[in-house]
């Protein structure tokens, strides 16, 4: 069963992607806000982890690199879920090695199609442990 | 021989210098014959001496010869030794010899006697005598001996000594007589050369008396003859020796003719004295001509001079109290007036004096125009009064004197009276040319006022101009075609400060590196001022760049400046943007912030919606999620009529009921509201004073404190009491919201009341709501006149204090 960490600070869009991910069968924790994050993906090697642009503290973008540096033995997939696109956050996310970006708001059924998607190129990816 | 006459006739030197040789030669000459004889003299008395010496000693060493063989047989005869009779045959050859030697010595006749006596004896002596002795005695016949001796031996011996002694006498006296003589000879010959240089000296007197005659003479004569034509002058009888043909008859001529020409010139010069005596006398008349012109000259000079300084210190200021000043202590130099005053004739009255009292001054002008002022006015030509001075002018002084005052006006090109001068002179008149003189430089000075009038209008236009230029609130720089800064205004130089210093003319490189170098993008602003300043001049241009120093904004447009159709040069125009890209920034922020505001209820909305309508989801998950839609809806619905509410009463257009409100029920409205939320508060209301009615909107003040009280519930998720508290403080009415929850991290503090804060904290981020309750609380306050703040501890809870005016509460109620 494939674990995921879903961050995300709104409670009921947290809600919503949990329960989605949930129905999709995966194992989902969920984290509110950087560090609650950052604890989770210590104690635990997760295949996916969903995180918010828009985060209280530090971003999503500062919570990825701030994982990679921490423990760059983990290597699970990323997907950020941001409103707010510009390029330059999202050179910086690629940069910090996310793997998609969803826009937010975004359709309930479209976003699980990706997230199976992403986890699913992992099974042949050659970074995959 | 004649040529040699001829020579000496013409030559008095020559002549002398041959008798003096002459003379010489003479003297040598004598002299020489008489020392020669001298000599001649002494010779031959030596000789003489000499031969008579050699007599004495030949017939000295003969008697001692004789004497010596008379011993000597006798002592043969005593002493019958041989030695006596070997010794007398020796001196008997030594008798002989000196007889031989005497014999070429015998010149006188006594010498021949005497040397033949001589030999007389030494034959008998010698040759009978002796050796008939000297057999006798041999024989021994001393009888025989004794004979002989006693017939005439000894008597012949005795007498031929006497003989000998006889002639040595002789040639003693002979030596003697020969010694006189010469000495007789030789002052004979003294006398001679005695004489002889008596002669001489004799002759050389003669010699000097005709070279006396001959030269000393005719000198002397010329020399009396001159010094009486030196101070008789022509009238002098020259002594003639002009036919001689030596030095003196050429001196002569010489000398006639050298007088001859210091007459003729002395002729010449008197005559050209006299010429001179009256070309000095014209002279001195045309001297004092000029002198009476020079000191005419001088006096007009010094009349140009104060004229200049009149002009020059009217020329010199633009300031016209300086003018005025200049003008009337000039002009009571010009006209030696010893006071003086001007005043022109506008509403300023515009004055200076020369030699016045502060309060003279101040009583003419309050009497200007009603006394004899007013006929300037009415005459426009100057006149001139005569007034007794009073006693306190006339100083030491007890008889009357008078003061002439003169007024002058100062006409305008079109005759009107522009400024009135009053000149006073002690003592003597104006006379009329100076009053025309007075009026005259009255002309000079209306122009002069007219120039400071029309300087003093065109300055205060300029004034006017720089000042609006100055004080544009944008920064404005012109430039030529080659860049070089031309102009450039007050607000340029007060946001570039230093770095605008020296830009007046400052070439283009120059200023630009400097004003490059203030901004953040040096290379940017550049590359614009090159293209702004030289490339195609016909379109404007704007740029913003960034000051590096205090990161003000600037937005800097340079359009090309056209005369006649042509560039001749760009004008820059400088703005502070700051605000405006501040509120910019916070704008487009803004919205990015409301949009992301609205679109996280939006999006989870939108999910659960599509969620529910599009899989089959059991009852309770769909009535959570319904639920969870209709909580969404209602925060987006708060959202809005918040966001709503602050645009309106940050814009101003928020209208307000205004009416007396008392707080307290306001207050316990709200807290009974807010009590139906929560069952782990406690409230607490305590009005602590009894004024609590201010002028408000009750609707807005109800929002107020439901906004103060909801927050102060809603932050604290552990329960507790929140307490309300309303009283007095410096003549404020003040409401207190306390409660006991999170409380605001210190960094936070400044910033809560700003749109869309939220104090990021992960415990607050559970706690719903849309960060603009605070601003909405501000604004509302802000419209009442009161402010509001806070006081908080981390973990503790949190106070807000509203405070609104109460003297409009006061005013209301009365």
């Amino acid at each position: 069963m494939k674990q995921i960490l879903l961050v995300e600070d709104e409670e009921v869009l947290r809600m919503l992607a949990a329960d989605l991910l949930a129905d999709e069968g995966y194992k989902v924790d969920e984290a509110a806000d950087g560090a609650e994050a950052l604890k989770r993906l210590r104690e635990r090697d997760y295949d996916l982890v969903l995180l918010d642009y828009m985060l209280p503290f530090y971003s999503g973008v500062e919570v990825l690199e701030h994982f990679r540096r921490e423990c760059p033995e983990k290597r699970p997939k990323v997907i950020m879920l941001s409103a707010k696109t510009q390029p330059a956050d999202r050179e910086r996310a690629l940069a910090a090695g996310a793997d998609l970006f969803i826009e937010k708001p975004y359709r309930p059924f479209e976003f699980v199609k990706k997230v199976n998607e992403v986890l699913h190129e992992t099974d042949g990816s050659p970074l995959s442990p | 021989m004649r040529r040699m006459a001829v020579h000496f006739r013409r030559s008095v030197a020559s002549r002398f210098v041959w008798l003096m040789a002459g003379f010489t030669v003479l003297f040598f000459l004598g002299s020489a014959l008489l020392v020669m004889y001298q000599q001649s003299l002494t010779r031959s008395f030596e000789a003489v001496q000499q031969a008579l010496e050699q007599k004495e000693i030949r017939t000295h060493q003969l008697d001692r010869a004789f004497t010596q063989a008379f011993f000597d047989v006798r002592g043969y005869f005593a002493f019958g030794r041989p030695s006596f009779k070997e010794s007398v045959f020796q001196q008997q050859e030594t008798a002989k010899q000196v007889l031989r030697e005497m014999e070429p010595l015998a010149v006188h006749p006594e010498d021949e006697r005497f040397l033949r006596d001589a030999h007389d004896f030494f034959i008998r002596y010698f040759e009978q005598l002796v050796p008939k002795a000297i057999e006798a005695f041999e024989r021994g016949d001393r009888r025989e001996v004794a004979l002989i001796a006693e017939n005439g031996g000894t008597a012949a011996v005795q007498s031929f000594q006497k003989r000998l002694a006889a002639y040595h006498d002789t040639l003693i006296d002979q030596m003697k007589q020969e010694y006189i003589d010469f000495k007789r000879k030789q002052q004979y010959g003294q006398a001679a050369f005695i004489a002889f240089i008596a002669l001489m000296l004799f002759l050389l007197q003669r010699l000097m008396r005709l070279a006396a005659r001959q030269i000393g003479r005719p000198l002397q004569q010329f020399a009396a003859a001159a010094e009486q034509f030196a101070k008789q002058g022509a009238t002098v009888e020259w002594p003639t020796f002009d036919e001689q043909e030596d030095e003196i008859g050429k001196l002569s001529k010489a000398f006639m003719m050298m007088m001859e020409s210091i007459r003729e010139k002395e002729e010449h010069l008197l005559a050209q004295n006299e010429e001179l005596l009256a070309q000095q006398e014209e002279l001195e008349a045309q001297q004092a001509e000029l002198e009476q012109a020079l000191a005419m000259a001088e006096r007009r000079e010094q009349e140009l001079a104060r004229r200049n300084d009149l002009i020059k210190g009217m020329a010199q200021s633009l300031d016209k109290q300086e003018v005025l000043h200049s003008v009337i202590r000039n002009l009571c130099a010009i006209m030696k007036a010893e006071r003086g005053i001007i005043v022109v004739a506008d509403e300023e009255r515009a004055h200076a004096s020369f030699g016045l009292s502060a309060m003279s001054v101040h009583r003419f002008l309050q009497q200007l125009y009603n006394g004899l002022e007013h006929r300037l006015l009415e005459t426009k030509q100057a006149f001139t009064i005569r007034r007794e001075l009073p006693g306190f002018e006339r100083g030491y002084h007890d008889e009357p004197l008078y003061s002439y005052d003169l007024f002058v006006p100062v006409l305008s090109p079109s005759d009107d009276v522009e400024a009135v001068i009053v000149l006073s002179r002690f003592g003597a008149a104006f006379t009329d040319d100076e009053a025309v003189e007075a009026e005259q430089l009255g002309k000079h000075i209306s122009i002069s006022l007219q120039k400071l009038a029309l300087y003093e209008e065109a300055e205060k236009d300029r004034r006017l101009t720089e000042d609006i230029f100055n004080h544009l609130p944008e920064g404005i720089q012109l430039v030529d075609l080659h860049g070089t800064n031309k102009l450039m205004n007050g607000r340029m130089k007060e946001w570039f400060g230093a770095a605008a210093d020296g830009w007046h003319e400052a070439p283009y490189a120059e200023w630009k590196q400097r004003l490059c170098a203030l901004a953040t993008d040096e290379q940017a602003l550049s590359v614009f001022l090159d293209q702004a300043v030289f490339g195609p001049a016909d379109e404007l241009s704007v740029m913003t760049y960034e000051l590096k120093e205090n990161r003000i904004v600037m937005e800097v447009y340079a359009a090309p400046l056209y005369r006649g159709g042509a560039k001749f040069g760009t004008i820059f125009v400088h703005r502070d943007v700051t605000k405006q890209v501040e509120v910019d920034r916070m704008k487009s922020e803004l919205v990015s912030t409301v949009s992301h505001e609205l679109r996280t209820p939006l999006a989870g909305i939108l999910g659960l919606a599509e969620l529910l309508l599009n899989k089959p989801l059991a009852p309770e998950r769909q009535h959570k999620y319904l639920t969870a839609i209709y909580q969404e809806a209602e925060r987006l619905t708060a959202l809005i009529n918040d966001f709503l509410d602050v645009q309106r009463m940050e814009a101003g257009r928020q209208t307000y009921h205004w009416e007396p409100v008392d707080l307290v029920p306001v207050v316990e409205k709200v807290v009974e509201t807010e009590k139906l939320g929560t069952d782990i508060h406690a409230f607490s209301v305590s009005i602590e004073t009894k004024r609590t009615v201010i002028r408000g909107d009750r609707e807005r003040l109800r929002q107020l404190f439901t906004n103060l009280v909801h927050n102060a519930v809603k932050y604290s998720p552990d329960g507790g009491t929140v307490a309300i508290r309303l009283y007095e403080h410096s003549g404020r009415l003040c409401v207190d919201v306390r409660d006991e929850g999170l409380g605001i991290p210190a960094e936070a503090l400044p910033h809560i009341f700003e749109k869309f804060y939220r104090v990021d904290n992960s415990d607050r981020r559970r706690i719903g709501g849309t960060g603009l309750g605070l601003t909405i609380v501000k604004e509302i306050v802000k419209a009442h006149g009161g402010e509001v703040d806070v006081v908080s501890e981390e973990k503790k809870g949190s106070t807000f204090t509203v405070r609104f005016p109460m003297a409009s509460i006061t005013q209301e109620i009365n």
